[in-house]
C-alpha cells in the first residue's frame, strides 16, 4: 500500500500535479491561516503598541532603545547569514528579560515567524538557476507557475533572507513594546530628528490601538445591519472557511468608508491641535522631561560596545562577512 | 491672576465657501477676564463657527470668507487681531478645546500631553516644569500627571485636554461642548472647575453648551445665537425671560425658568438658577412643603409590567474586561413593550449590559435571553434579526453613498431580513427622508443622520431596540424628535421595546417606562422615574443627578416617594387651583 501511494503522489503526473499544487497554493496560506487563527482582525489592536511594565528593558533611557534597532539592522548587513542567526539568538535576550504577556507572544510569533517562513518558501521555489538541485521538480502541468520546481539552492537563500527579517523585526519590536509614545518623540527630538517626523512617530503608535477599535466597532455596526462576520464553527470545512473570507474581503470597502472619514475628521482635528501648541515654532525645543543615563543604560551601552566589537573580529577572523 | 484684556468680535459676515451662505452674521461680542460667558444656540446656528473665530481659527486655519475682525486688547501691551497671526501666537491669546477630547490629546502621557505646547515654544525647563504644574493644578489634575491618556475617563480627558490649552498660558479659553461625553458628575467637575478658573483665577470663559440646565447656574452672560445671529446677551436671570425667543430659536430653556415664567407670583425677586435658589423663593412665597399635595399614585403605564411576556433577560450576569469587573451578577427582565433607561456614571456598566444584551461580549458567568431564545455571543448577525442597536456615533453605522443605498442595505448586500421587513421607501416616509433619496449620508444634518441610522435598524423589523446615548451632540429639540420619531414607530410596528443607555434625565422622564441604575457594574435601582427621581441621594451615588424640577420637588418635600418631572406638572402640583390638571398631566 505505501508503495502505491508513493508511486502515485511521486511517480504519475496526476499525484506530481497535485504536491505541486500544494506546495504552490496551500503553503502561502498558511501565513493568513495563523494569522486568522491566533490574531484575528481583533487582535490587531494588541500589534505595535506599547506594553506597560516594569522591566529593566522599559526603564532604559528611550534614545538607547531607538539606536539599538539601528544598530542591529546595520550588523545583520555586515555579518554573514549564519552569524545573523546568532545575531538573532542575542537580540531574544532583551525578549527574556521584559517578559511579554502571552498575547504578544502569540501575536508575535505569528507576524515574525510567518512572513520569514514564506520568504523561505517563495525564494525556495524563484531562486533557481539551471543546474540547481532540486528538492521536488514541478511537472509539465504547472510550467505556467514560471518555475521548475522547490530548490535546495532557493531554499539556502530564503533563510538568508529570513535570518534579517527575524532579526531586524526583532529589535525594532523590541523598542515598540517597551517605549511610550512620548518617550519617543522625546528621543527622536533628542538624536536630532524632525519634530514633525516625530510627533507622526508618535500620533501613529499612540492612534494605532483606537484605529482597530474603530475597525471593531464598525465591524460590530455592520454586524447589528445584518452582515455577518462570524468565524466558521468548523475552520477546516472548505466551504464555510471560503464564505468566511469572501465575506470578509467583500465588506472591506463597506468598512473603510466610516473608518477613513472618522480618521479624517480626527486628523485634522489633530492638526488643529499641533498648530495651536505652536508644533515647529522653535528649532530645537526645551524639554520638559529630563533623563540622565543611570546602571541599566551604562550596562546597555557596554553590551552594544561589544556587540559592535564582536562583530568586528567575527568579519575579521571568523569569516563571517557578508 | 490672568492679565486685563477685552476681546472684540466684529464681523460682519463669515462664508465657508466664497458663494455660500452666511454662517455668522452681524456679531459684535466683547469678552472680559474673570468672565464665564454660556453661548446657546441650535445645530447648525453657528455657535461652533463662532467659537473657532473667537480662538482665531478662521479664516486662516478653517478657510471661508471673514469680513470682520476679533481684536484683542491686552491692556498696555498693544492690540493684536486674531484673525491675522499666526496659530500658535493666537493660541497664546485664546486658547481653545473641542467636544471629543481623544483627538485633541496627541501624546501617551498626562504630563507629556501639557507640556507639549511650552516645549515647541521653546520654553526654558524650569519655566515648562512650572506651566505644567499650575494646568493641571488649575483643573485638579496633578494625580493624573504620570497616568497614560489612553486609561483616563472621558471627564479626566477633558480636564486633561482644558489643561493642555492652559498651559500656553492664554487669557481667554473657548470651549467648544467640554460636556457633552460626559456623565452629570463629570459635567459637574468641569463646570465647577471652569468657574474656578473664571470667578477665582481671573480668565475669560466662553462655553458652548447644549445643556443650559446644567450650566447656567455657573454663567455670568448668557448669548442665544440663531441663524448666525446673537439674538440675545444677557445676565442669566434676564437672558431667559420671555422664553418664546428661545422656544422660537428651538432651544429649550432650562426647566426652573419655565417654573418662573409659568407662576411669576412666586418668584418677583429673579428667574432661580438653582434648586436652591428655587426653593428659597418658593419659601419666601410661603410656600415650603407639596407634602400635603402630594402627587397623586402612578398611573398603570408607569409601573413595570411583569405580566407582559419577557422580551430581553439577563440572569446572573458577570463581564470583566482584563480582570477588571464591568457587571457583577446582574440580573433583569425587561418586558416587550417596555421603555427601559439604564442609568449610572461612566464605567458604571451600562453600556457592557446593553452590548451583553447584543452579544457583543462574552460574559464570565450567566445568561442573556431575547424573545426566548439565548443570546449567543458572538453572533451578532444572528442577534440582529430581532434586536437593533444604535451606537453613540451613528457615522459608525453609515456605510453607503446615498440614503437609498443605507435603507437598501440588506438586499445589495444579500443581508437577510425578517418576512415582515418594511419595504426601504416606507422606512424613508417614516423617517422623514423620502424626499432625500440620493443625498449622501455625509450631506444630511447630525439629527438627519440620525434619523436615517435608525431607518437603517428598522429595515430589519426588529422587535427591540438598544440605543446608546443617543441624543449626544444633538441639541434638545432635534433629541426630543428622535424619540417622537421612535414613539411612532412603536405604533406602526405595534410594540416596540427600548433600551435606552443615556446621561440625558429630561429624555428619561419624558420617555422612559422604568429607569434601572446602576453602580460598580450592580443594579442598585430598578423602578418608575418618578419614584427613581425621588431618591436623588441614591442616584447621585450612582454619578446621576434627577431633573432640576425633581430635585426641587425633592427638596420641598423629602418624603415624597414619588415626583413631578417638569415644571408644568410642579406648578401644577404647587397651586392648588391646578390640582386638578395635574392629575390629568399625571394620567
Amino acid at each position: 500500500m505505501p508503495h502505491f501511494v508513493d508511486h502515485l503522489m511521486l511517480h504519475t503526473l496526476v499525484g506530481r500535479t497535485a504536491i505541486a499544487w500544494a506546495i504552490s497554493f496551500l503553503v502561502p496560506l498558511i501565513g493568513p491561516a495563523l494569522f486568522i487563527r491566533f490574531v484575528g482582525i481583533r487582535g490587531l489592536r494588541n500589534v505595535l503598541t506599547y506594553e506597560p511594565s516594569a522591566s529593566v528593558i522599559h526603564r532604559l533611557d528611550p534614545r538607547l532603545k531607538l539606536l539599538y534597532p539601528a544598530l542591529i539592522g546595520v550588523l545583520s548587513v555586515l555579518l554573514s547569514w549564519r552569524w545573523v542567526y546568532v545575531l538573532f539568538g542575542l537580540t531574544l535576550i532583551p525578549w527574556a528579560l521584559l517578559r511579554p504577556s502571552m498575547v504578544r507572544v502569540r501575536i508575535l510569533t505569528v507576524i515574525v515567524v510567518a512572513p520569514a517562513l514564506l520568504s523561505v518558501w517563495s525564494q525556495g521555489l524563484y531562486y533557481t538557476t539551471p543546474g540547481d538541485h532540486l528538492i521536488f521538480a514541478y511537472p509539465i502541468t504547472m510550467a505556467w507557475a514560471g518555475t521548475a520546481g522547490l530548490s535546495t539552492a532557493g531554499l539556502v537563500y530564503g533563510a538568508h533572507e529570513a535570518a534579517r527579517v527575524l532579526v531586524t523585526a526583532s529589535a525594532a519590536l523590541v523598542f515598540v513594546f517597551t517605549t511610550q509614545p512620548s518617550d519617543v518623540v522625546w528621543a527622536t527630538n533628542r538624536l536630532l530628528v524632525s519634530q514633525r517626523l516625530g510627533l507622526a512617530l508618535s500620533v501613529g503608535v499612540r492612534f494605532l490601538p483606537n484605529l482597530f477599535e474603530r475597525l471593531n466597532l464598525v465591524m460590530r455596526a455592520a454586524e447589528v445591519r445584518g452582515y455577518d462576520f462570524s468565524r466558521p464553527d468548523r475552520w477546516w470545512r472548505p466551504r464555510q472557511t471560503v464564505g468566511y473570507a469572501r465575506r470578509m474581503l467583500q465588506a472591506l470597502p463597506l468598512l473603510t468608508v466610516p473608518i477613513l472619514v472618522g480618521s479624517l475628521r480626527g486628523c485634522r482635528q489633530m492638526a488643529l491641535v499641533a498648530d495651536s501648541r505652536a508644533l515647529g515654532v522653535t528649532k530645537q525645543r526645551s524639554t520638559y522631561r529630563t533623563v540622565a543615563l543611570g546602571v541599566a543604560d551604562r550596562v546597555a551601552l557596554v553590551c552594544g560596545v561589544l556587540l559592535v566589537a564582536g562583530t568586528a573580529v567575527v568579519i575579521n577572523f571568523g569569516g563571517g562577512r557578508f | 491672576m490672568s492679565p486685563r484684556f477685552q476681546l472684540r468680535a466684529a464681523i460682519s459676515s463669515f462664508r465657508y465657501h466664497e458663494q455660500g451662505p452666511a454662517v455668522l452674521t452681524g456679531i459684535e461680542l466683547s469678552f472680559r477676564p474673570g468672565e464665564l460667558v454660556v453661548i446657546a444656540g441650535p445645530s447648525g446656528s453657528g455657535k461652533s463657527t463662532l467659537a473657532l473665530a473667537l480662538a482665531g481659527l478662521v479664516p486662516g486655519r478653517v478657510g471661508g470668507r471673514l469680513d470682520g475682525q476679533v481684536m484683542l486688547d491686552r491692556g498696555g501691551d498693544g492690540t493684536v487681531d486674531l484673525t491675522s497671526v499666526p496659530l500658535h501666537e493666537a493660541a497664546q491669546h485664546v486658547g481653545i478645546t473641542f467636544q471629543n477630547p481623544e483627538y485633541q490629546l496627541i501624546q501617551y502621557q498626562v504630563a507629556a500631553e501639557v507640556a507639549f505646547g511650552p516645549e515647541n515654544l521653546g520654553l526654558p525647563h524650569e519655566e515648562v516644569v512650572r506651566r505644567v504644574h499650575a494646568a493641571l493644578a488649575a483643573v485638579r489634575a496633578e494625580e493624573l500627571a504620570g497616568e497614560a491618556i489612553g486609561s483616563l475617563s472621558g471627564g479626566q480627558k477633558q480636564r486633561v485636554a482644558i489643561a493642555a490649552a492652559l498651559a500656553m498660558a492664554p487669557p481667554l479659553l473657548v470651549l467648544d461642548e467640554p460636556t457633552s461625553d460626559l456623565d452629570p458628575v463629570g459635567t459637574q467637575q468641569v463646570m465647577e472647575i471652569l468657574s474656578g478658573l473664571s470667578h477665582e483665577r481671573g480668565h475669560g470663559v466662553v462655553l458652548v453648551e447644549h445643556k443650559l440646565d446644567e450650566v447656567v447656574r455657573y454663567a455670568d452672560r448668557v448669548i442665544l445665537v440663531d441663524g448666525g445671529r446673537v439674538v440675545v446677551d444677557e445676565h442669566p436671570r434676564r437672558a431667559f425671560t420671555p422664553t418664546a425667543r428661545w422656544h422660537a430659536a428651538g432651544v429649550r430653556p432650562p426647566e426652573l425658568v419655565t417654573l418662573a415664567e409659568l407662576t411669576p407670583e412666586w418668584f418677583a425677586s429673579g428667574v432661580p438658577l438653582t434648586v436652591e435658589e428655587a426653593a428659597q423663593a418658593l419659601a419666601d412665597a410661603g410656600i415650603q412643603s407639596c407634602a400635603a399635595r402630594r402627587a397623586p399614585s402612578p398611573p398603570a403605564a408607569d409601573a413595570p409590567r411583569p405580566r407582559a411576556a419577557s422580551a430581553m433577560e439577563v440572569c446572573g450576569l458577570s463581564v470583566s474586561y482584563k480582570q477588571k469587573r464591568a457587571l457583577g451578577d446582574v440580573s433583569l427582565r425587561i418586558a416587550e413593550g417596555e421603555w427601559v433607561a439604564l442609568v449610572g456614571a461612566n464605567g458604571s456598566g451600562k453600556t457592557t449590559l446593553g452590548a451583553a444584551l447584543m452579544g457583543f461580549v462574552t460574559p464570565d458567568t450567566g445568561t442573556a435571553t431575547c424573545f426566548g431564545e439565548p443570546v449567543r455571543f458572538g453572533r451578532i448577525a444572528k442577534q440582529a434579526d430581532r434586536v437593533g442597536y444604535l451606537f453613540q456615533n451613528v457615522d459608525d453605522m453609515l456605510f453607503g453613498a446615498s440614503v437609498a443605498a443605507e435603507l437598501e442595505f440588506t438586499s445589495r448586500h444579500q443581508v437577510a431580513a425578517g418576512g415582515d421587513a418594511p419595504a426601504a421607501a416606507e422606512v424613508a416616509t417614516l423617517i422623514g427622508l423620502e424626499g432625500r433619496w440620493e443625498a449622501h449620508p455625509y450631506n444630511l444634518s447630525g439629527g438627519e443622520r440620525q434619523r436615517l441610522a435608525l431607518g437603517a435598524l428598522l429595515t430589519r423589523a426588529p422587535r427591540a431596540l438598544i440605543l446608546d446615548e443617543p441624543t449626544t451632540g444633538l441639541d434638545e429639540v432635534h433629541a426630543e424628535a428622535l424619540f417622537d420619531l421612535l414613539a411612532r414607530v412603536r405604533t406602526a410596528l405595534g410594540s416596540l421595546t427600548c433600551v435606552l443607555i443615556t446621561h440625558d434625565m429630561r429624555l428619561v422622564a419624558r420617555f422612559a417606562d422604568r429607569v434601572v441604575a446602576l453602580r460598580a457594574g450592580e443594579v442598585v435601582l430598578d423602578t418608575s422615574p418618578r419614584r427613581a427621581f425621588a431618591q436623588g441621594r441614591l442616584l447621585a451615588d450612582c454619578g446621576v443627578r434627577p431633573p432640576e424640577i425633581a430635585a426641587l420637588h425633592s427638596l420641598l418635600d423629602p418624603d415624597a416617594e414619588e415626583v413631578a418631572v417638569s415644571a408644568h406638572e410642579l406648578s401644577s402640583l404647587l397651586s392648588p387651583s391646578r390640582e386638578r390638571s395635574l392629575h390629568a398631566a399625571l394620567r
